[in-house]
């Protein structure tokens, strides 16, 4: 699948995460700025990409600029950035 | 302890971040409409499941006060502008300050970092700058990150590693919260204390007639002074009502309760010196400082160590002054220095004044002022005041009295005289009334006064108010923290 709308989620508050999904001539494409990327990079990444393959998505722009978020933040903003731009109204939790 | 955390509604990571989104919707708002204003977000940092219940509420709004307080402090003007005290997710208040953002931001910092407790909050600076709504971070003004309420590490960190668990943090916090609030609800009580204290100053000042006394008509016997110089008296004497409360509402009931009585009595110094600015050097209320004193902080021991009530009232009275009349009359006799009428008494007839009377815990107040204030309840309150007065008089050996007087006879006299009111019907008799009424004509014109039994009728109507006020709450404010 790929995504073709843009969408936007989350926040840039304390432990919050904010993604911008686009659409991309070059399959998944993350975009990670994060005061613990040196620390946590790898790990985030890793959650988008799994989040990401959930919905079989092969492409997408990510851009994320996270402010500390957890894990399960992470994910649930993701989750929601991804319906907006699919046109859903409730998130498909099943699939995580 | 208690855990608050059994109390709430659970809420879950999609709920934690819809309301996010609602309150950066809220903040984006309030910018866009005053966007030279400053947006002060308040909430808190509550780990776990349940984020907002009436302890967590009760906590967030008491503190907020403070922090109003540091605001109004720092020239920064605010107005409350929305606030969700009930929201399941934790409870958030939006103030819009004018003034410096980074003033606002270092109070918020110096707040948040002033006890342990306020660790809990969260207060986020934002700014509208040029169109781009920002929040101020604690690095920008050079201060410390935040640290973590466990470990004392940077926050950030903890918080990300998932350190600690969910658990842990509901303890300390659960010991934070309710600390917190146990410190207010005693700062509560003690200014009520001093409110009743300084009501029941009042009311005695107010109740007429009074021989021998100042009251709004007459004052007669005391020509130095006026009904308008107690008003003064009794407003200076809050701020020590309030110091004495603190004290016995604090108080470790692992020392002697003599200790309690030594630490009052330096706060009655500085009331003493307080009362005679507010007086212009008149003495007032030297005695009220005394008697109301101990039995405010007697009235503040009782309610947090035991239940309020006259004998425990009296006990703790007694155990606070078991060595007053050692330390003062006996090893004063030989000292020369100014005295009081009490103590030169003392020396002259062996009488005690009020040191003996409050070292027995106060007989004639518990004995006859408490019965005589609940006897006389369908009178209206002034003749009920001065019913009681004349009460505590015909049963106490007025150390004042006998100092205009020149000798203890006088005390017989004065017994007679109110034996005779009372034989006429009291206040509510026309003939009582109009014996009342030449009697304070007699103090007046002989300059004989009733100043030690004005005190011990206003350590009656503080008992009595206090108890008509704590009695149910006592119970409570045990239970909930032991």
């Amino acid at each position: 699948m790929k995504i073709e709308k843009t969408a936007l989620a989350g926040t840039v508050e304390s432990s919050d995460i904010q993604f911008t999904l686009s659409a991309s001539d070059n399959g998944i494409q993350i975009d990670l700025d994060s005061p613990v990327k040196d620390l946590y990079g790898k790990q985030i990444i890793q959650v988008i990409e799994d989040t990401l393959k959930a919905y079989n998505i092969e492409s997408v722009k990510v851009k994320a600029i996270d402010k500390g978020a957890l894990d399960c933040v992470i994910k649930a903003r993701l989750v929601t950035a991804i319906q907006r731009s699919l046109g859903m109204d409730e998130p498909n939790w099943e699939v995580l | 302890m208690k855990n608050i955390f059994e109390n709430g509604i659970s809420q879950n990571i999609t709920d934690v971040l819809k309301n996010r989104d609602r309150r950066v919707a809220v903040q984006q708002a309030l910018l866009t409409n005053a966007p030279t204003k400053i947006v002060l977000a308040a909430i808190l940092n509550i780990p776990g499941p349940v984020k907002n219940n009436a302890f967590i509420k009760c906590f967030f709004e008491n503190q907020l006060k403070h922090f109003e307080k540091q605001m109004l402090i720092n020239h920064l003007t605010f107005v409350k502008k929305e606030e969700w005290l009930d929201a399941l997710t934790g409870p958030e208040r939006f103030y819009l300050v004018d003034g410096d953002f980074k003033k606002l931001k270092q109070c918020a910092v110096s707040f948040e970092d002033s006890t342990p407790s306020r660790r809990l909050f969260d207060l986020d600076v934002l700014i509208n700058d040029a169109d781009n709504i920002r929040s101020i971070s604690r690095t920008e003004l050079g201060e410390n990150p935040r640290k973590c309420l466990i470990c004392n590490l940077p926050a950030k960190e903890c918080g990300r590693s998932r350190r600690h668990q969910v658990s842990d943090l509901q303890i300390k916090v659960n010991q934070l919260i309710l600390n917190a609030n146990h410190q207010e609800h005693l700062m509560e009580i003690s200014n009520q204390l001093a409110d009743i204290g300084v009501e029941a100053l009042i009311s005695e000042a107010s109740a007429w007639p009074k021989p021998g006394l100042v009251d709004p008509i007459e004052h007669g016997a005391h020509p130095d002074m006026d009904y308008f110089l107690f008003v003064k008296s009794s407003i200076s004497m809050r701020p020590y009502l309030k110091e004495c409360a603190l004290a016995g509402l604090n108080f470790d009931d692992h020392f002697p309760l003599s200790e309690l009585f030594n630490e009052i009595r330096e706060f009655g110094k500085v009331a003493e010196r307080e009362m005679l600015k507010a007086t212009a050097g008149i003495n007032t209320h030297k005695g009220a400082i005394f008697s109301l004193g101990i039995v405010t902080a007697a009235v503040g021991f009782n309610l947090q160590h035991h239940q309020l009530n006259n004998e425990n009232l009296q006990h703790t009275i007694k155990e606070m002054l078991v060595n007053l009349i050692n330390e003062d009359l006996k090893n004063k006799r030989n000292d020369g220095q100014s005295q009081t009428a009490g103590i030169q008494q003392y020396q002259k007839y062996g009488l005690g004044g009020v040191r003996s009377e409050a070292a027995a815990g106060y007989p004639v107040v518990f004995d006859h002022g408490l019965p005589a204030f609940n006897t006389y309840q369908d009178l209206n309150f002034n003749d009920r005041l001065v019913m009681t007065l004349m009460v505590i008089a015909r049963y106490t050996t007025d150390s004042t009295l006998i100092k205009r007087a020149s000798s203890p006879e006088i005390i017989t006299w004065k017994n007679q005289q109110l034996d005779e009111f009372f034989a006429e019907g009291g206040i509510s008799e026309k003939k009582g009334r109009e014996f009342i009424l030449k009697l304070q004509a007699t103090f007046s014109e002989n300059k004989l006064s009733l100043g030690g039994c004005a005190d011990l009728l206003i350590i009656t109507v503080f008992i009595a108010k206090v108890k008509g006020r704590f009695q149910k709450w006592n119970l409570q404010l045990m239970t909930e923290f032991n």
